[in-house]
């Protein structure tokens, strides 16, 4: 079932477009990675997903809401059901304890505070970050603030969770932190966004979808869209370097199979 | 270098000063000023000396952080008691050619020293057992009626939490612009007073603009989080008035307006 719908969506921003006659849908429970260089309008998609920014053209469908036409009541469940988190973890904290930073989303929901506590006690839990809940953020790493901020809209129980470039200002270890938050979210059924610039990160989704000048150059598991090895390259993006190692390790007669892209697989296919 | 700077000067700390409600310290200590400026006779203040000693005890908190905040007022308090024990007229204590002290002089400056030093020592004490936050939270309920006069208090109050969210980001960022300027020959420290201020601009320009940039990007996280405004929010922790802090409450503004009307 499709719980967010594109159709032939366009954004102009300051005359230039940003998007140009988008249409896809996402479905519910699916771990979907967008992928693209500088510019190709990730971002900016992300923002149509939760009615942050309307399209100019086209349509914007969440669990069968339009983001154009939808009322302001409309408008702030749409915000609850599609969580965002955004690239920077410092300017999306907004409070001065994790806990109250968690809560910042309920409050605004108007639950009542017995109600809130359940759901920031269960939502740090959920990111492994109970035993920080007085902390200050500022005191935080990376990856624990990008964890924090994931509770902050878990907290909202939503349906799906839209991450930009969540691990772009992370080390490796943050990037690891929030990248396996992600995958036990996804298995309690909560589906999955993560724009990323990182090949690797979008050869573990189930679907890619590539944006190109704003409009969709390549969807597909990362099977098919890594088959595009050459399209990919005019595009200034590379494959995840799994996938380039198994083309070359098949150009010297080991025939590893074409849907291997990630170390563990490799590792375990060569070692049978 | 700015790693030491702490916002305001809360203490933190387990005492049942601490433990009181916010509203009730605020509300208690506004009596306290009103009580203050109440007496006029010199014997007046000291059961109020007494009882402001008192909860500086209870609240465990070392006497000379709270007379350390005294030390900005010093000077004042000083010239305050001069220009009294100089100037009021009366009988003349002491002459020296066209100077007089005189003995009314002398006591109504002392007044006014004794006023001025209780105000600031009751003021310190809250602030120094009160967190920033539960500081704003009680103003946030104690000015909520003023909402129907139009006062934004939601939106004031959520202005403060993100600026104290927020002080401590700057600082780093602050330094870290510092260092940069500094690895490419930027002087802050030696020079002329104009000198050192110019040194200034090239580390201002950048934190405001990026200040900017961060106001922009947390008005969208904010706004993807459903927030609209002060009305309709609910808070995770709500305040909570405890039997001891209606004890407090009405004993203490009990005491000192009693004492504002005997004295």
């Amino acid at each position: 079932m499709a719980l967010i719908e594109l159709t032939n969506v366009s954004y102009l921003y300051r005359e230039t477009t940003a998007l140009a006659n988008l249409s896809f849908h996402v479905n519910s429970g699916e771990f979907l990675a967008v992928i693209g260089p500088n510019g190709s309008g990730k971002s900016t998609l992300a923002q149509h997903l939760n009615g942050l920014l309307l399209p100019t053209e086209g349509e914007v469908l969440v669990d069968g809401i339009a983001t154009s036409t939808a009322d302001s009541d409309q408008i702030w469940e749409i915000r609850r059901q599609v969580g965002m988190v955004f690239q920077n973890p410092d300017n999306q904290l907004v409070a001065t304890t994790v806990e109250e930073d968690v809560a910042f989303g309920p409050e605004n929901l108007g639950l009542p505070s017995a109600l809130i506590r359940e759901r920031v006690d269960w939502a740090l839990e959920q990111v492994g970050m109970s035993h920080l809940s007085r902390a200050e953020p500022h005191k935080l790493s990376g990856g624990q603030k990008q964890r924090v901020a994931i509770a902050g809209v878990l907290a909202m129980k939503p349906k799906c969770i839209v991450l930009d470039e969540p691990t772009a200002m992370l080390d490796p270890q943050g990037r690891l932190e929030v990248w396996e938050t992600l995958r036990g979210l996804q298995q309690q059924g909560i589906t999955i966004i993560l724009v990323t610039h990182f090949m690797e990160e979008a050869a573990r989704a189930q679907r890619i979808l590539v944006l190109s000048q704003g409009s969709l150059a390549l969807c597909g598991s990362p099977q098919e869209v890594f088959g595009h090895g050459q399209k990919l390259s005019q595009l200034g993006l590379e494959l995840p370097q799994i996938a380039e190692l198994g083309h070359e390790l098949r150009k010297s007669g080991i025939l590893v199979p074409s849907h291997i892209f990630t170390t563990e697989a490799l590792v375990t296919w060569l070692c049978k | 270098m700015l790693k030491g700077v702490t916002i305001g000067q809360y203490v933190p700390g387990e005492s049942p000063v601490h433990n009181l409600d916010p509203r009730t310290k605020l509300l208690v200590s506004l009596v306290l000023v009103v009580t203050i400026f109440m007496i006029q006779k010199l014997p007046g203040f000291l059961p109020v000396a007494a009882l402001v000693l008192f909860s500086a005890l209870l609240s465990r908190i070392p006497l000379r952080l709270i007379f350390r905040g005294l030390k900005p007022i010093f000077w004042l308090l000083l010239i305050t008691w001069l220009l009294h024990a100089f100037t009021d007229p009366g009988r003349v204590l002491y002459a020296l050619g066209p100077l007089k002290v005189t003995y009314e002089g002398v006591v109504e400056g002392f007044t006014v020293v004794v006023r001025l030093a209780l105000l600031m020592f009751g003021t310190t004490l809250v602030t120094l057992t009160t967190s920033p936050v539960a500081l704003t939270d009680g103003l946030e309920y104690l000015l909520g009626p003023l909402k129907r006069f139009g006062l934004p208090v939601g939106e004031l109050a959520m202005m403060m939490t993100i600026a104290l969210r927020f002080i401590p980001t700057l600082l780093d960022e602050t330094e870290r612009i510092m260092k940069a300027q500094m690895a490419r020959g930027a002087d802050f420290t030696t020079g002329s007073i104009t000198r050192r201020v110019r040194a200034m601009v090239p580390l201002l320009v950048p934190l405001f603009i990026s200040s900017f940039q961060r106001a922009d990007e947390l008005a969208i996280a904010m706004e993807a989080r459903a927030y609209r405004g002060g009305e309709g929010r609910t808070r995770l922790h709500e305040l909570c008035m405890r039997p001891s802090d209606w004890v407090v409450l009405v004993l203490g503004s009990g005491i000192f307006i009693w004492l504002g009307i005997v004295f």
